[in-house]
């Protein structure tokens, strides 16, 4: 399952500039940029654990105090989730953007905006395709969860790569992330989309819980992958951080 | 090489063995067959129990004499005459005597004012009958005239059979000369055939039908009601259930279908219960067969479905017959659970008739209790007796039975000793029979009193509830020692299974490994991960019965998430301009030996009609770059097109168990226009054929081609006469008989056409086909033929084999897939249709997936994905893991008289449609043979051998003796489970059944292959005797 739905979207996008050899030439270009300027493991932590807490209040605390919650009124509760955590993602990970000295940060937030429907026409795509229900009710539930999951997945990629499909290819194709960001954008939007892939699991059991109908349980695996994933990078940096500094530096030498 | 093929053919032959011996072992001990005594009591019943055993010894033709057990019966003669038998289906118990000490709900209490006003006066007897699974009509109505519940394999040996055969209550009273009328269900008639003087059966066909179904059988009742010329009156309403079924217990249609009962009831009871001049000798009977899920649905084993009614109702003069117990009588609603085949000694000893011999139901007391005690405790030791004579042919070698007889015949024998020292159930039984017996004695001798006999009666209870109990739970001993056998067999022909598709992977990966490691190996990781880890949480999770009833979930979930990492491992092919100028840096060769040979070719296409490209190296590279490109969205087109068509097959039929009643496309189709279905049909077949006529091999001559294609279309069109003859009310009756035989001839037609098209394919194919390869020798210089003469002839020899088989394979199963989808058309309910064409397509689509993606995909990752669509759309064909959904109607297609081989053949091929359609595709995806004609002479070897032969056998064997094996284990596990029976069982049917299809396709791969390859040398030997004769000459 993972990184489905960047696939998908990447079709669409490899049909698109298939032939064009001059595009790719400043794809290049743009790689070669991204490995001279990482921005430093610390910021990597801040934001996403600055994310990690908005996608938390967003799904559990803000809907609480509104009376809402995700099994009885998962619509709505997943609309607060969204409205509250894709600013929080698509702000704080434009600090993270990648040569922030030629792309400014409305930009990298537009291109955030604009990944989003097609993030969202893909997830809905695949979650159809596993079995999702097609009626008009549970469409509406699809679109909110695909809002959701592109937001975890798609957006904060969109936003610090942009487009430079290869590094999409390497992220999500090939899974072979270089550095803290790419580990962490890459690690996220694994650990949401196999979340949502295992919470997907207890559905077809005869417990009649209204928690397993969709998408509850499958936006709870999929939040629940992502704080995960949060969780251990923060603390992978935090445990690695003199070490990684080390490596950069013997690298530079 | 050589010794490798040795070695896997031995050891998937030997574990092939194990499991066969293995799998027969362990259901000859897990699945005992119920014994069951055979013939119909006669006057022996109303004897002692050991008499009995005397009399068959001295086989004293006692059935044959005049039939005269109402005179042996004079102690106790019957209570009734006449007998009103009225069968409401599916009204669950609940409606009409509440649960658990309620009252029913308000709306259906007051609809039945009349019952409910005789159930609170007493002159109406009620209980919830509890129903043994499975919870269907036909089953149901056996439980309750013959008394026996069959043993679990018993249901699915006689799922053909409908007369019913054994010893039952209707049989014996025909016997005793009743004279016997039905209205109602036709099932009635189908269970006993030629014994009713009028009868008008209704046809339970038509589901949405509530009312006319009901009034077919009313409108005779003003005849039959005042007629006394019948002795039992069946009446069988099947418009309650009809009504569940559409609408659930909530239906709006409930309460008035209830009021019509209860209005009927009261019809018989103001007329044959009051004014008849035999009205004090009449009982009415009211049963249902089966209860209905809140979506009103029926067949398992829930409270629910299982929660059916039994109400005696009898003339109202005799009012104290029905004796309510004083504590009961305060409410009306008695909690006394009975089962249903409590039905049959109750009424059999009622009517004075013998108790059916395989009966194990128990007598429900209080129907007796205005008899004078001698008499109850008469009925209660029949009822003993009979179950005692159960019991014995159930452990034939149970001593303390054989004690029983003796002491019996040496009446004051050491009675107190026990018997032995078995501390089983039979024992226990024995004991409290013996108990039962002296306490009689005890009674008789002191004078009869009342406290006494109150006594007595319970102990006779207290011997016939629990041995009833345990006689129909089928609990026989099962033979451990069968079980642990068959069970380790089965696990290491799985271990051996397993070694061998480990030493296919390691040697197909060494050959490749040494071509293109990098790639592949990546590739390899996440997808030998999601294999090995769906087979295995696909055999665990048989340890939920959810995930058991629910089993198309998984597998639809397993073959997603195969297809989407192919997606990914399809898109880590794609390059970069980046990324290629560092390759073409380090190897400029290795780019071009990791590609495909199809893309390969498609670059040299694109090369010829454009010479100006492709000069200088860059170029080249960049037009392969494009092309590669391009492959690989088609690739990823093309899988999404398999991810959609296996959502649309998974929303095609509502699989399971407990979603069942939520709609589905098929219901949508059936219940908004069904004629619309015709069409659709028809439509299909059409593309069907059109599509099989295209992807007829192109390699065969054409005067072959034009043959097969002219079969198919016939076939098609003899299809389509039989679409148009079995239209339902196309015609009048009188013409559907004269159709009914166009039908038959047409079916008949088909299956002759495509079985010979598929034979004469398979047989003459390796012949036709059979051709030099058209691989590039030139490639070699000629010093080198000149050096390596002889290893160049054993190459050109190789690649010939491999040539002229793989391409005779690649026909024959292109040509098997079209007649299988044909038949498939035929076969399959209407609905199907437009599934069976969507499995043609995906099958097809896949096969063109493979060819072009064997650079990255390793053979065994076609060979598995084609066995996880193929089982992932039998489930979209309407199958489950429950018996109800076999569909035995379509095994009927073409069959001029009834052959339970050739209907269960046909229904087996319904069941396995797609499985086996998978099967058969395996042939079609071995690697082209065109891409062969990129080879030179010299990458020849015998490895094709091994993936595309061997591998296809032992890959699907191997993944299916792994289910195998682990639902035995659960079952096992499971053996004391509340749904051992009615959700375990069943799925082991279909796990054997799976591997039955397992078998029957690698087979046919065996059969196909092997024959190819045996022609094949042959010629190739023959060719060499030729040249080796012109070389002396």
């Amino acid at each position: 399952m993972e990184g489905a739905k960047v696939e998908t979207r990447k079709r669409e996008f490899s049909g698109k500039d298939a032939g064009s050899v001059r595009k790719q030439i400043a794809d290049a270009h743009t790689q070669e940029m991204v490995h001279r300027s990482k921005p430093c493991a610390g910021k990597v932590g801040i934001v996403q654990a600055l994310c990690g807490t908005g996608v938390f209040l967003g799904l559990w605390f803000v809907p609480a105090m509104m009376g809402y919650n995700l099994i009885d009124q998962p619509v709505e509760t997943l609309r607060i989730c969204f409205a509250l955590s894709f600013p929080v993602l698509l702000i704080s990970y434009s600090t993270l953007r990648l040569q922030p000295e030629i792309c400014p940060m409305w930009w990298a937030a537009f291109r955030g905006l604009l990944s989003l429907p097609v993030g969202i026409v893909a997830a809905s795509f695949v979650g159809t395709v596993f079995g999702a229900p097609i009626s008009y009710e549970s469409a509406v539930k699809t679109f909110h969860w695909a809002a959701l999951i592109s937001a975890l997945t798609v957006v904060p990629v969109a936003v610090v790569v942009g487009g430079s499909w290869s590094t999409w290819h390497r992220l999500f194709a090939r899974t072979e992330p270089d550095g803290p960001l790419e580990l962490a954008l890459c690690l996220s939007a694994h650990c949401a989309a196999i979340g949502s892939w295992v919470g997907a699991w207890p559905m077809p059991l005869d417990w009649e819980r209204r928690w397993q109908e969709w998408p509850v349980c499958c936006t709870y695996g999929t939040v629940g992958g992502y704080l995960l994933s949060v969780i251990f990078s923060i603390a992978w940096y935090s445990a690695n951080r003199g070490a990684s500094s080390e490596g950069e530096k013997k690298k530079v030498n | 090489m050589a010794s490798l093929f040795r070695r896997l053919v031995t050891l998937g032959v030997v574990a092939l063995l194990l499991q066969m011996i293995g799998l027969l072992l362990f259901v000859l001990g897990f699945f005992p067959v119920k014994p069951a005594l055979d013939g119909m009591s006669g006057a022996e019943s109303f004897l002692p129990f050991c008499k009995v055993d005397d009399i068959n010894e001295l086989d004293r033709p006692l059935h044959d004499e005049q039939y005269d057990f109402q005179e042996r019966n004079l102690d106790l003669p019957a209570k009734y005459d006449r007998l009103v038998f009225m069968v409401v289906d599916g009204l669950p118990a609940e409606f009409v005597l509440g649960r658990d000490g309620r009252p029913p709900a308000r709306n259906f209490k007051s609809a039945m004012p009349f019952t409910q006003n005789l159930l609170s006066n007493g002159s109406a007897l009620g209980y919830h009958a509890k129903a043994a699974p499975p919870t269907v009509t036909m089953p149901r109505l056996k439980a309750m005239t013959s008394g026996a519940i069959a043993g679990f394999l018993d249901v699915a040996y006689n799922f053909n059979t409908q007369k019913l055969l054994g010893d039952n209550l209707i049989g014996q009273l025909a016997r005793a000369g009743w004279r016997m009328v039905m209205l109602g269900d036709e099932t009635w008639l189908k269970l006993f055939p030629n014994l009713f003087e009028r009868h008008d059966g209704v046809s339970s066909f038509y589901v949405k039908d509530t009312v006319e179904v009901d009034n077919n059988v009313t409108r005779h009742l003003d005849y039959e009601l005042e007629n006394t010329d019948w002795d039992l009156l069946i009446l069988h309403y099947l418009g309650l259930d009809h009504v569940g079924h559409l609408g659930g217990r909530s239906s709006p249609l409930m309460d008035s279908k209830l009021r019509e009962m209860d209005s009927v009831i009261e019809r018989i009871h103001q007329t044959v219960l009051s004014k008849s001049p035999l009205s004090s000798r009449t009982l009415l009977v009211v049963v249902s067969d089966h209860g209905m899920t809140d979506g009103g649905n029926h067949g398992g084993a829930t409270y629910q479905e299982t929660d059916a009614l039994a109400l005696f109702i009898t003339n109202p003069s005799t009012k104290p017959d029905l004796q309510v117990s004083p504590e009961a009588s305060g409410s009306t609603f008695l909690q006394d659970a009975a089962y249903q085949v409590d039905l049959v000694p109750t009424l059999a000893i009622l009517l004075g008739m013998p108790i059916p011999k395989n009966s194990v139901g128990a007598l429900l007391q209080p129907l007796f209790s205005s008899l004078p005690p001698e008499l109850q405790l008469k009925a209660l030791e029949l009822n003993s007796w009979q179950l005692l004579r159960l019991l014995r042919r159930r452990s034939p070698h149970s001593v303390c039975i054989a004690d029983i007889c003796q002491n019996q015949k040496t009446t004051d024998g050491d009675r107190s000793s026990p018997p032995s020292k078995q501390g089983d159930n039979v024992l226990r039984y024995c004991t409290l029979f013996n108990l039962a017996e002296e306490k009689r004695k005890q009674w008789s001798e002191n004078g009869k009193e009342a406290s006494g006999f109150e006594e007595t009666k319970e102990a006779y209870l207290q011997f016939i509830r629990p041995t009833s109990e345990w006689l129909a739970s089928g609990s026989t001993e099962k033979r451990l020692t069968f079980v642990f056998s068959g069970g380790l067999l089965m696990l290491l022909s799985t271990v051996l299974f397993l070694l061998a598709v480990y030493q296919i992977h390691k040697a197909t990966f060494e050959d490749h490994s040494s071509k293109c490691e990098v790639l592949r190996v990546g590739t390899s990781r996440v997808l030998i991960l999601i294999a090995v880890g769906g087979v295995s949480v696909h055999a665990a999770s048989f340890g939920s019965s959810s995930f058991v009833e629910e089993e198309q979930f998984t597998w639809h979930f397993m073959l997603s998430t195969l297809l989407v990492a192919l997606v990914r491992a399809s898109l880590q092919q794609f390059k970069f301009e980046s990324d290629d100028a560092a390759d073409a840096i380090s190897d400029p060769k290795d780019l071009m030996s990791e590609n495909s040979d199809t893309l390969l070719a498609d670059c040299r296409v694109k090369r010829k009609h454009n010479p100006a490209i492709g000069t200088t190296a860059d170029q080249s590279r960049l037009l392969l770059l494009v092309t590669r490109r391009k492959l690989i969205t088609n690739q990823v087109f093309q899988i999404c097109f398999l991810l959609v068509v296996g959502r649309i097959l998974r929303s095609w039929h509502r699989s399971g168990v407990n979603w069942t009643h939520l709609p589905d496309v098929a219901k949508t189709l059936e219940n908004t226009y069904p004629p619309v279905i015709a069409y659709i049909r028809a439509g299909c077949l059409f593309s069907v054929t059109l599509m099989c006529c295209w992807i007829v091999p192109k390699s065969l001559p054409e005067s072959i081609r034009r043959i097969t294609q002219l079969c198919l279309i016939l076939s098609a069109m003899l299809i389509l006469l039989y679409f148009t003859c079995s239209l339902p009310g196309l015609t009048s009756r009188a013409a559907a008989w004269e159709l009914g035989a166009w039908t038959t001839v047409s079916a008949q037609g088909v299956y002759c056409l495509l079985g010979g098209s598929s034979l004469l394919a398979f047989a003459t194919f390796p012949w036709i086909l059979f051709s030099r390869s058209p691989c590039k020798v030139s490639s070699i210089s000629q010093e080198e033929i000149g050096l390596l003469a002889e290893s160049v002839q054993e190459n050109l020899e190789t690649s010939t084999l491999e040539y002229s088989v793989k391409r005779s394979m690649y026909a024959t199963g292109l040509v098997f897939v079209s007649c299988w989808s044909l038949l498939q058309l035929l076969l399959q309910q209407s609905v199907n249709a437009v599934p069976i064409a969507l499995l043609l397509f995906q099958l097809l689509m896949a096969v063109n997936l493979f060819h072009t993606a064997h650079a990255w995909a390793p053979r065994w990752i076609s060979v598995l994905t084609l066995h996880w669509l193929g089982a992932s759309a039998h489930f979209g064909l309407g199958n489950s893991n429950t018996l109800a959904t076999v569909d035995v109607a379509g095994a009927y297609i073409g069959l001029s008289s009834h052959s339970t081989v050739l209907s269960g053949i046909l229904a087996f091929f319904i069941t396995y449609g797609s499985p086996l359609l998978y099967m058969q595709g395996l042939l079609l995806s071995i690697n082209r043979p065109r891409a062969l004609q990129e080879k030179k002479i010299s990458e020849f070897s015998q490895a094709w051998l091994l993936e595309d032969i061997i591998l296809p056998c032992i890959l699907p064997l191997a993944m299916n003796s792994i289910i195998l094996t682990s639902f035995t284990g659960v079952l096992y596990i499971m053996q004391d489970h509340l749904f051992v029976w009615s959700v375990f069982s069943p799925k082991y049917l279909y796990v054997v059944a799976t591997t039955v299809c397992t078998y029957t396709g690698t087979l046919l791969f065996v059969a196909v292959g092997g024959y190819s390859i045996f022609v094949t040398s042959f010629r190739i030997q023959q060719m060499d005797g030729v040249g080796v004769a012109k070389r002396k000459v």
